[in-house]
């Protein structure tokens, strides 16, 4: 995946929280938080087409994502209630639409987030897509941001085209 | 003087509606899409200010935008969104947006935008 996608979106995860949160994050070295989960989360998806085929998913513990809606609207969740899996919803929302007005090459359209709570999640990937796995910490928890992204090559549009009309 | 909030995301139609409240003494009524939305700004006659967001179930709101211009209503909407690309904010503004606000906002960003459309604020 170019370097310039993956820098697009950290940029873009940073500036939601700053904005929205008042809270600066930082990309964690640790890497044993997987793109699989191994306890209860609240993920947040949304995928994109167009230029690219790409799918981003937020993944957040309970706590942590309780934390961050909570500081978002200046209160606190005892539980993760309707209120949390939409302000989760919102955040994904922002993180991917901010970064899709930065990569300016790319001509992208973005479905509604979806949120899902659960243990032993995974989210799959489109065919040929592989995750690259951002874990990012801040004072309201760790989280991660999974970035699935491939760029469609023209002459592979003109193919799926061709395709299509033959059928 | 009322501000309408048209989004379909209740924890973001509380995030905008605490920021207004800090700006001045506004009542905010909500919609929760276009549609909804349209019905609420033909019925309340206090509401000055539209804040509208794009992406939403049932209307969106460029066609909510859309269907306020064809009942006549010169209100200001502004429109919210994510996807702030040149070509949107254009599309916006062809639609009869008069300004649009970028997610994600702080609370200035949402007060710069009422004191430039309600003068008293």
């Amino acid at each position: 995946m170019q370097v310039e996608i993956i820098s697009q979106f950290t940029l873009s995860v940073s500036e939601v929280f700053e904005n929205m949160l008042a809270c600066s994050v930082q990309l964690s070295q640790d890497k044993s938080q997987e793109t699989e989960s191994g306890g209860p989360e609240v993920i947040g998806v949304i995928g994109l087409s167009g230029t690219a085929q790409a799918v981003i998913a937020v993944r957040f513990s309970p706590e942590a994502a309780r934390n961050a809606v909570g500081r978002m609207v200046g209160c606190t969740f005892e539980s993760v209630d309707d209120s949390v899996t939409d302000g989760v919803g919102e955040l994904i929302n922002m993180i991917v639409g901010n970064a899709k007005v930065k990569l300016e090459s790319h001509s992208l359209t973005m479905g509604l987030p979806s949120v899902f709570l659960g243990s032993l999640c995974k989210v799959n990937t489109p065919p040929r897509v592989n995750w690259v796995d951002l874990p990012f910490t801040c004072e309201l928890g760790s989280f991660n941001l999974a970035i699935a992204f491939r760029a469609i090559a023209p002459n592979e549009k003109e193919a799926n085209r061709v395709n299509s009309y033959s059928r | 003087m009322s501000i309408l909030i048209v989004d379909d995301s209740q924890i973001m139609r509380k995030i905008m509606a605490q920021a207004i409240k800090k700006v001045g003494n506004f009542d905010v009524v909500e919609a929760a899409d276009g549609q909804e939305g349209v019905e609420t700004l033909l019925k309340d006659s206090t509401i000055e200010l539209v804040l509208m967001d794009w992406n939403m179930p049932v209307m969106t709101g460029i066609e909510a935008l859309k269907k306020i211009r064809m009942n006549q209503k010169s209100i200001p909407v502004i429109m919210v969104t994510t996807e702030a690309e040149k070509e949107r904010v254009l599309e916006a503004i062809k639609s009869g947006a008069n300004d649009y606000l970028a997610k994600p906002f702080g609370p200035d960003d949402i007060k710069a935008k009422l004191k430039k459309f309600l003068l008293k604020v």
